[in-house]
């Protein structure tokens, strides 16, 4: 079989392959989200496609008290996302994302695009071989477009089978540390998320800015093969209806994910993922969901 | 001509002889239909209770609307849960708690304030139940457990206000 082929059958192997993408956190865990942008540049990447297929379940709310309560909605969630990169820079590349986004409850079921989102990052400093605990350090930025409908222009309120978004476009920007020289690969990363408001039927909603913090470490135990864990902790602000602070509408969710990474060929990676929201510690006024998920990247 | 006078006489005194009280002072003689009935020193007859006069809710009773115009109680009249048609019945009374006058175009809403969303309503049957001030409301339905408010919106006795009633779902 030559390169061609091999790189055929992997493609057809991704789309038979029923898997999700880790979902962002969810305010209900029929809430919506719109979708995530999960395309990272190395310095070395001029263009870089990324196709991944994932699938969440298990859902539960998590009320203000910490207590779990029935989710409602679609029982099941699955993404299929298409994103590219492109490098302007040694320094500089963006990413521009759409997932396509699919809710099933019973034998029902429903697809919708999701929310496209742009992104970019800027290398504030390279990393060098000759200085292995110089970490990379990267500003991160980014947009995201609402464009999936949300609970609150839902037509069927009753299984919410139709919401796909959270129906607010959000500009994020934060800052990522990476130590990827050595064999342990240990990161942080602090991302701020401002919602625009917005109004449905005459009622202005402004959803509280997000702080976004990740911790993880990575290890290469070949050339060709890392695994990443890793735990996030995404605190919302307080949510206002027309100028209204609503009581108990401030979220916090820690999540958890582990990460495979595989180099099949030098230009291709295939990544699996595994993650839980409201996985530990407190959380409250947020969801508990599971996600698996499967990628496949090219770089030119 | 005396013995007619006599028998007058006796005529005239014999009803004096009766009067007073017959508890008192022994006397049972029964009195003339154009007599004035002379009753016990008790106290006036009551005046028959109506609306005005008739507490509905005591004190601890009731959940009192936002401007204070009129007292609610609301009670699930079946299991409250998620994802299920539950039922409830809505009582009202006046800002005194008394029975009102009249009780209409109530808005039954139940919302999620900490998510930013209600629920569906289109089931939603609200009718009266044999007195005009209390409410059957049919086939609610919450879309999702957590910690919901429903806000329920009357005019009662002309008056238009909102009672707020918390509750949980499993």
């Amino acid at each position: 079989m030559n390169y061609f082929m091999i790189k055929i059958v992997w493609i057809i192997a991704f789309v038979l392959v029923s898997s999700q993408i880790p979902q962002p956190v969810l305010a209900c865990a029929s809430c919506g989200s719109g979708g995530d942008d999960p395309l990272i540049l190395y310095p070395n990447e001029s263009i870089k496609d990324y196709f991944g297929v994932s699938q969440s379940g298990r859902f539960k709310n998590i009320d203000p008290d910490g207590s779990e309560s029935t989710a409602g909605g679609p029982t099941t969630k699955q993404a299929m996302t298409l994103a590219t990169g492109r490098s302007l820079s040694p320094r500089t590349f963006v990413t521009f994302t759409v997932p396509f986004m699919k809710n099933i409850r019973d034998d029902n079921s429903r697809s919708s695009i999701g929310d496209p989102s742009l992104a970019g990052r800027y290398s504030l400093v390279l990393q060098t071989l000759d200085d292995p605990w110089l970490p990379q350090v990267q500003l991160v930025y980014g947009y995201k477009l609402a464009n999936a409908r949300s609970i609150h222009e839902s037509r069927d309120l009753k299984t919410l089978m139709d919401v796909f978004g959270t129906g607010f476009s959000e500009i994020k920007a934060g800052i990522d540390i990476w130590f990827g020289m050595m064999r342990w690969k240990p990161g942080f990363s602090q991302l701020f998320s401002m919602p625009q408001s917005r109004s449905f039927d005459g009622v202005n909603y402004q959803p509280g800015l997000i702080a976004r913090s990740t911790l993880s470490l990575g290890y290469n135990w070949f050339e060709t093969w890392k695994m990443t864990v890793g735990v996030n902790r995404e605190y919302r602000r307080p949510l206002r209806v027309d100028g209204v602070t609503q009581d108990d509408s401030a979220q916090l969710n820690h999540s958890a994910f582990v990460t495979s990474d595989v180099m099949v060929t030098g230009v291709d990676t295939v990544r699996f993922s595994l993650s839980r929201q409201a996985a530990l510690l407190q959380n409250y006024s947020t969801s508990r969901s599971d996600a698996i998920s499967l990628a496949y990247m090219h770089s030119w | 001509m005396l013995f007619p006078k006599i028998l007058l006489l006796i005529a005239f005194v014999s009803p004096l002889a009766g009067c007073g009280s017959s508890k008192g002072g022994g006397d049972d003689r029964q009195p003339t239909p154009n007599e004035p009935t002379q009753t016990p020193a008790t106290k006036p007859a009551a005046k028959p209770p109506d609306q005005d006069d008739q507490t509905l809710f005591s004190l601890t009773e009731g959940t009192t609307s936002t401007n204070g115009l009129f007292v609610a109680k609301l009670e699930w009249t079946s299991d409250v849960v998620a994802e299920s048609f539950v039922n409830a019945k809505l009582t009202f009374a006046s800002r005194d708690r008394k029975v009102p006058q009249a009780v209409t175009d109530i808005v039954f809403d139940p919302q999620m304030p900490s998510m930013g969303h209600g629920t569906s309503t289109e089931d939603q049957k609200i009718v009266e139940d044999v007195v005009h001030y209390a409410f059957k409301v049919s086939d609610i339905y919450f879309i999702m457990g957590g910690k919901w408010e429903i806000r329920v919106t009357a005019k009662v006795d002309n008056t238009i206000d909102t009672v707020t009633f918390p509750v949980n779902i499993p």
